[in-house]
């Protein structure tokens, strides 16, 4: 008894030691996505004698990344490695913008079908080999074989072939990808897509280094099997602590780079992490605790980046009551979504009406205002009362998933609240971000899952296709032949006006049958030490090009 | 033979127990009787009896406390508007309420009925267990008693932490899950206890008499060895429950515990702690309920202790 009696005690005050040393709430995505390229991104003028002798930067990263496979990855925390250590075609500026990456020049036909990058010719991968074209066809046809599976195959659909070669229809050989000149790369697409250059900043489209992926299987993103041809050697990977990478001397653009070294850690909560930023122990934090907004705000370190994205909650349409849109529609109408915003996510969100973001081409045509800012008690008591539980009365408990984060806890129990407002029962479970992704998407168990979008490309489309049948980011067991068609037919649209009402068309649908309930439109605000030069978290996947941050003196 | 302290305490403490006791002995019955010498014993100490004070205020807060404010433990700022997250305790909000706007006079004492019940309850499983397993073991003795206790031994060397972790995972969170937990890793001490005083006690005349008389092992096991370890269970109850309100703060402060909209003093630990730079209150008053309650049932345990041994000397 003594002997348990002083193991807790123990315990109780190592715990109370961390508390202590940490503290803060924060919400926020556990996604931050990198992108290289970004020569003359906001960094003012500095003199060598202004920088600080040790060049590095140290990083929370909140979170294991899921996968640091290029083809495989799916969500902004793989991604914010990923793109520091890989290249693609073209990097992005601040504005969205595509620069020069792998790709030193690219033309596209008039007719808007036919994209040809020039690569360089010079670049090599970090084993050596020089990087070619045949590297992206690799790349690309291993996300879109059937048998990789990857989730994000169907952001390539646009590519001649593409559809039918991942749907198990087609062949490799068919598809519109041209690399018979190793400096050239044709790529051939269905219908035009003012999207396709900027969207070669994405991971998907990155080129992978194939005799080393057929060497080691899934481990060959392991650092001591890894070749990589981005501006950061991958040095380090301690699974579920830290990541460390280092510039890599033989980058094209060395030279020009000042940033050393960027040491990752995957701090989940939220207070502990920012009690570690105000330690100087970080110096960049993106998830800020609730708790603390108020205070937070007030601090010089406290950025606002603006952010294309939603933050949701999805439902399994094939788990009852869930099943039944009544019941969808109804827990949608019960949330007071500006509630949210003001007690939790505090940093001027806006409350979501429909899925796509404003910023989004087109958004004032699309938007749709199905979800009010304000919870519509009554008629979510109604519907509910439709579908055969009035005031909940019969109704099977609901249960709510989201990865572990102070901040989704926040909001779970908020929503938990508010639908105990209309007699619906709540549980909330949570899970570590790599074991939520594979969760949420395998496992028919899941009812409620929060989740977050944030843009890959700037064009509702890309929101859209996420709820699309066949899209391997859908995990809410949800397919509607409409809307399937009305993005289909987008791609082949005569203007942006007959796009954007395609777009418009499929929104009413998804607000008709409601298989996610967006709850708000995100910012990006995060901690940055004064002395970190150049941060900029793009809109897009909250990508952060490291290679152009500068320590300065402090 | 003068009647030693321990054999009369123990023939008292059987007669207490509601067996007729025809011995009638006027002799026992003129000397002062040992729950009242306990009695007398323990209220002559001080820290035991403002300690038993405390607990007794802990225990009528957890249960009336709900009651004396017009809110509901799971009522926050989503349900009624008029509630305000992160208010300093004032009039209306003797504690202050949390992040969601709930007030926490009435979420501690709920809180407080959640900690306490789960401690007690956890310390009956581990009572019951401990006690059938240890006196099994002691008064079977030979080779069980060594199979028994060897198992012991290697449950003792798993680390209850991870142990009780892995457990809540696989059972997932909940009252039953975490009574469990607690149980599972807490029952060999209270085991190993019963069974080294089993195994004097199966020497002495009374046991042998018994058996000469043709009482089964149960009959002897339950009628006569394990009243008179009653004492030492006792005690060991109110040492065990600070170990279960502290294992059950421990586990809700990892995120194992109870969960949303429900609190105990852990979970709400828990949140206060992620409040802690901003709104310290809310940490402050789940660690002080914590701290208080295991202090006193420390001291309760202790002064019961000493007032049950009669060789303890008295204190004024």
């Amino acid at each position: 008894m003594d002997g348990l009696k002083r193991t807790w005690l123990g315990v109780i005050l190592v715990v109370a030691l961390v508390a202590a040393l940490g503290v803060v709430v924060g919400c926020g995505d556990t996604t931050t996505t990198v992108a290289p390229g970004g020569d003359s991104t906001s960094t003012t003028a500095t003199d060598m004698g202004d920088l600080a002798e040790d060049q590095t930067l140290a990083l929370n990263l909140s979170a294991e990344p899921p996968s640091l496979d290029p083809n495989l990855a799916t969500d902004t925390t793989s991604a914010l490695v990923i793109n520091n250590i890989f290249e693609g075609l073209v990097h992005l500026d601040n504005d969205g913008n595509p620069l020069p990456g792998a790709a030193e020049s690219w033309e596209s036909s008039d007719d808007g079908l036919t994209y040809t990058f020039n690569l360089r010719g010079t670049d090599t991968w970090s084993n050596g080999d020089p990087v070619t074209s045949m590297d992206f066809k690799n790349s690309w046809t291993r996300i879109l074989d059937p048998a990789t599976a990857a989730d994000y195959a169907y952001m390539l659909y646009q590519i001649v072939g593409a559809e039918d070669f991942n749907g198990g229809t087609g062949t490799a050989d068919a598809l519109g990808i041209d690399a018979t000149d190793p400096n050239t790369l044709v790529v051939t697409l269905t219908s035009p897509a003012p999207w396709f250059v900027p969207m070669m900043n994405h991971q998907a489209f990155f080129p992978i280094p194939k005799a080393t992926v057929d060497a080691f299987g899934d481990k060959w993103t392991e650092p001591v099997n890894i070749v990589t041809n981005g501006p950061y050697s991958f040095v380090e990977w301690n699974h579920d602590s830290d990541i460390l990478l280092t510039k890599w001397a033989d980058f094209r653009e060395a030279e020009s780079i000042t940033l050393e070294t960027v040491k990752m850690s995957m701090i989940n909560e939220e207070t502990t992490a920012v009690a570690a930023f105000e330690n100087g122990e970080i110096d960049v934090q993106d998830a800020l605790p609730t708790a603390d907004m108020p205070r937070l705000k007030q601090l010089p370190q406290y950025k606002m980046f603006p952010t294309l994205g939603v933050y949701y909650y999805g439902f399994n349409t094939k788990q009852p009551p869930l099943d039944d849109v009544k019941v969808r529609k109804a827990l949608a109408l019960a949330i007071d979504r500006q509630a949210i915003i003001d007690n939790i996510a505090q940093a001027d969100q806006q409350a979501a009406s429909s899925i796509t973001p404003p910023g989004i081409p087109g958004f004032d045509v699309m938007v749709q205002d199905f979800l009010k800012p304000t919870a519509q008690v009554d008629e979510a008591k109604a519907l509910l009362a439709e579908a055969g539980f009035p005031d909940g009365a019969g109704m099977p408990e609901i249960v709510i998933y989201h990865n572990t984060s102070e901040g989704h806890a926040a909001i779970a129990t908020a929503v938990q609240e508010q639908w105990k407002a209309i007699g619906v029962n709540v549980t909330i479970k949570n899970m570590e971000w790599k074991q939520y992704l594979d969760f949420v998407q395998n496992n028919d168990d899941v009812m409620v899952y929060r989740m977050g979008w944030i843009a890959d490309f700037a064009d509702a489309y890309n929101f859209l296709e996420l709820f699309r049948t066949n899209s391997g980011n859908n995990y809410t067991r949800w397919g509607s032949a409409d809307f399937d068609k009305a993005l289909t037919d987008s791609l082949s649209a005569a203007d942006d006006a007959a796009r954007w009402d395609l777009y418009t068309q499929a929104e009413k649908i998804a607000s008709d049958e409601m298989p996610i309930m967006p709850i708000y439109w995100y910012t990006n605000p995060d901690l940055v030490q004064e002395w970190v030069d150049g941060y900029f978290a793009q809109p897009l996947g909250n990508q952060v090009n490291l290679w152009v941050i500068k320590i300065l003196k402090h | 033979m003068k009647d030693e302290p321990i054999g009369k305490g123990v023939k008292k403490f059987t007669s207490v127990d509601g067996e007729t006791f025809d011995a009638g002995e006027p002799l026992v019955l003129e000397q002062s009787t040992l729950l009242g010498d306990v009695v007398r014993r323990y209220s002559h100490n001080r820290a035991a009896m403002a300690a038993l004070f405390i607990l007794l205020f802990m225990i009528i807060y957890s249960t009336v406390g709900p009651w004396l404010r017009p809110w509901s433990f799971d009522e926050g700022l989503y349900s009624n508007p008029s509630l305000i997250p992160y208010q300093l305790p004032n009039l209306a909000h003797w504690f202050g309420t949390d992040q969601n706007g709930r007030d926490l006079f009435v979420r501690l004492a709920m809180g407080g009925r959640v900690s306490l019940l789960i401690a007690f309850a956890a310390t009956g499983i581990v009572l019951v267990i401990g006690v059938l397993y240890g006196s099994l073991a002691g008064f079977i003795g030979g080779k069980t008693d060594e199979v028994m206790m060897r198992f012991v031994d290697v449950l003792y060397g798993l680390p209850y932490l991870p142990f009780a972790i892995i457990l809540l995972v696989i059972l997932g969170a909940g009252i039953v899950p975490m009574l469990l937990a607690l149980a599972v890793v807490s029952w060999l001490t209270p085991s190993r206890l019963v069974r080294g005083q089993m195994l004097t006690l199966k020497q002495n005349e009374y046991v042998e008499a018994a058996r000469a008389l043709g009482a089964t092992r149960g009959r002897i096991i339950f009628r006569h060895l394990l009243p008179n370890t009653l004492g030492i269970i006792v005690v060991a109850m109110f040492l065990e429950v600070p170990g279960m309100i502290l294992g059950e703060a421990t586990l809700s402060f990892l995120g194992l515990g109870i969960s949303s909209p429900d609190a105990s003093w852990g979970t709400l630990a828990s949140e206060g702690w992620k409040a802690l730079r901003s709104h310290p209150w809310m940490i402050i008053l789940p660690g002080i309920f914590i701290a208080v309650t295991v202090l006193c049932f420390n001291f309760v345990g202790d002064g019961f202790r000493d007032a049950i041994d009669p060789r303890t000397k008295e204190t004024k």
